[in-house]
Parts: structure tokens; C-alpha cells; sequence
């Protein structure tokens, strides 16, 4: 038996870092990692295009780019929560955090704040605005439909 | 506290109106092995976590699962926002809709109401952290139920990445065990609950 496993109680590997997918590959497999990716047989491969990826308009097209960024963070996130020493992973935070932000504010400026920092950036360009602009934009659970 | 981010995990976009996979689907949002249930599981173990590291991993866990929540609430509204009475009664949908016209209501697939009976908090790390390995496997059996089920691409996209998400929490569950026994004795995990006798001395 290795160090780790003991009878009558439950083991599992502690993982090791070996790079992440791409943000996109990310969120069509649900993970960050290639190693935890384990399909089900019944369903199709992941390397054709979805459909939620599909015939998008430029605001559709960036929403699924911070469902991306936010996911690798997500995902990130909660490897760091048990590998709280890992260095690579830490800087990969550090630089997804940085990118989510970018992309957020950038978001705001164009269509509509998704979270209240978002807010501050549209009042900071737009001091004198009377546009409560949190009731502004597509509501989360709507989706193609609305 | 916790603050709203306006967008979903997963986008979800369903075309076709379907109450009868709505039905099916609800089951992930009030059921014994739903999101609901494993959000609140995680949300309510925390406190009395001994280690803090995983008293943060359950938070985050149980953040994510409100998000799942979120996904599959959404699914079941999209599947039912244009719902006839026609559709109700040829689907089976029509007692539901008697209680609950088409709004959402945590409920099993077969109609049993939600209940904090479907979750469990122990109070004790080894045991809660058994139990949280336990329902990430139950939450993936139910998905892969529904995607032997459900054909059609729009709905089964998030199901998958729903799906492939309880795999990623068992590890973390697991790699939390693992540190709660590194804490502990290894000649006898069980000579006390870590997180009720604070007192005694490990080893």
C-alpha cells in the first residue's frame, strides 16, 4: 500500500499540475483539466462546434467569452482550494483574473454591466447618466428565445 | 454574503418547447441527488469544518452549485415558457401544471417534493466528506440517465457539462480527504471526531 492508503477509510490521489486546456476546450468539457475530463459514452465528441456556439452576434459572441474566462477561473479556483502551494497555478489566477476584468469592463462599456463593479466603469465614463443600467440587458435565464 | 454576476455558468439556449423533459430535468434542481440539494449540503457542513481550507472549498463548491441550480432552473423554464394546455396533458405535465401553472418548484421527476431530508450534515469531517464523495457519484448517475434519455443537442450540452463537473468536485472532495487525514493519526482515523473533540490529543 502506498503512503496515502490506509484500510477502512477512502482514498483518492492528490493531483498533480499538468497544464490546462484552452478557455474554449474548457468549457465544452466542463473542466480545465484533460486529465479529470472523463466522458460518458452515450454522448457525442467534444471537438465539433456547439450549439450555444453557433450563428452569434458580436454581445453573444463576447458573453461566451466570460463564460470562458469565468470558468477557467471556476475551475481554477477550486484546485487552488487543495493545492493552495501550487506556483504555476497561482500565476495562471493572477492572469485570468486580470483577463476576466479586461473583459468585463469592456463588456459594461458596451452593452450592459453583468456584475456591480461593472456599474462603477458605466457611471466613471458617464457621470451625469440616468440610466439605472442594472436593470439594463438580456436576462440570464432567457436565453436564444427572448 | 454572496453578489449576482447577471450571466449563466453554461450558456443555455432551448429552442423547442418539451414539458415532458422538463419533468425529467426538475429532478436536478429538487431532487435527492439535485443541485438544490447539494448547494445546500455543502453550504450548511462548512462552519463546523475543522480545517478552514476546506471549510473554503465547500463554500466555493456550494457557490458553483447555485449556479448549477441556476443552469438547470433555466433549462426547465426555456422547455416550458411556451407551454399549451395540449402539450401539458399529452406530456404528462398536467398535474405539475395544476399546482404550479408553469413556474418553477423544486420537486423530484417522479413529483416529490423537495425536503432537507435529501441532505446530510453530520458533523463529522470524515463522515461529511465520505457522504460529499458519495453525492457527486449519485448527481453523475442521474446525469448520465438523462443524457441516455434526451437526444436533442440544445439540451444535452449543458447536461454534459453539468455531468463532467461532479467528476471535477469527487477529486476535490477526495484531495480534502486526504488532507483531513493527514491531520489526523493514520493508526486510527477514528479514535475522535476532529470536529467535535477539539481537545484531545492526536498522537
Amino acid at each position: 500500500m502506498g503512503k496515502r492508503q490506509h484500510l477502512a477509510i477512502a482514498s483518492v490521489p492528490i493531483q498533480e499540475w499538468n497544464g490546462i486546456y484552452d478557455a474554449e476546450h474548457a468549457l465544452r468539457n466542463g473542466t480545465i483539466f484533460g486529465e479529470l475530463n472523463r466522458p460518458f459514452y452515450v454522448t457525442v465528441t467534444n471537438d465539433e462546434t456547439l450549439t450555444s456556439e453557433r450563428n452569434l452576434n458580436p454581445e453573444q459572441e463576447m458573453l461566451l467569452q466570460i463564460q470562458r474566462v469565468g470558468f477557467v477561473l471556476d475551475d481554477l479556483r477550486l484546485y487552488l482550494d487543495t493545492h493552495p502551494e501550487d506556483k504555476q497555478a497561482l500565476q495562471l489566477l493572477k492572469e485570468m483574473l486580470g483577463q476576466k476584468r479586461r473583459l468585463m469592463r469592456e463588456f459594461a462599456l458596451r452593452y450592459y454591466p453583468l456584475a456591480e463593479e461593472c456599474m462603477e466603469v458605466i457611471y466613471k465614463e458617464n457621470p451625469e447618466s440616468e440610466c439605472y443600467c442594472w436593470a439594463e440587458g438580456k436576462i440570464p435565464w432567457e436565453g436564444a428565445c427572448s | 454574503m454572496w453578489v449576482y454576476e447577471k450571466r449563466l455558468q453554461y450558456p443555455v439556449n432551448i429552442t423547442k418547447t418539451c414539458p415532458k423533459t422538463a419533468q425529467l430535468i426538475i429532478s436536478q434542481y429538487g431532487g435527492p441527488d439535485g443541485e438544490l440539494s447539494a448547494s445546500m449540503r455543502y453550504l450548511a457542513q462548512r462552519y463546523t469544518m475543522p480545517d478552514k481550507r476546506i471549510g473554503g472549498l465547500l463554500t466555493d463548491i456550494g457557490t458553483e452549485e447555485l449556479a448549477h441550480m441556476e443552469i438547470i432552473c433555466a433549462m426547465v423554464y426555456q422547455l416550458t415558457k411556451n407551454l399549451t394546455i395540449e402539450e401539458a396533458k399529452t406530456a404528462g405535465f398536467d398535474a405539475y401544471y395544476i399546482d404550479h401553472t408553469a413556474a418553477l418548484w423544486p420537486q423530484a421527476a417522479a413529483g416529490v417534493p423537495f425536503t432537507a431530508k435529501e441532505f446530510q450534515s453530520k458533523g463529522d469531517a470524515i463522515t461529511d466528506l465520505t457522504e460529499n464523495l458519495a453525492a457527486e457519484q449519485k448527481a453523475r448517475t442521474v446525469y448520465d440517465n438523462l443524457l441516455r434519455m434526451i437526444t436533442d443537442p440544445e439540451i444535452r450540452e449543458p447536461l454534459q457539462f453539468l455531468r463532467a463537473r461532479e467528476i471535477v468536485h469527487f477529486q476535490r472532495f477526495g484531495e480534502a480527504l486526504e488532507r483531513t487525514k493527514d491531520a489526523l493519526d493514520s493508526r486510527n482515523f477514528y479514535y475522535c471526531n476532529p470536529e467535535f473533540d477539539k481537545g484531545i490529543k492526536l498522537s
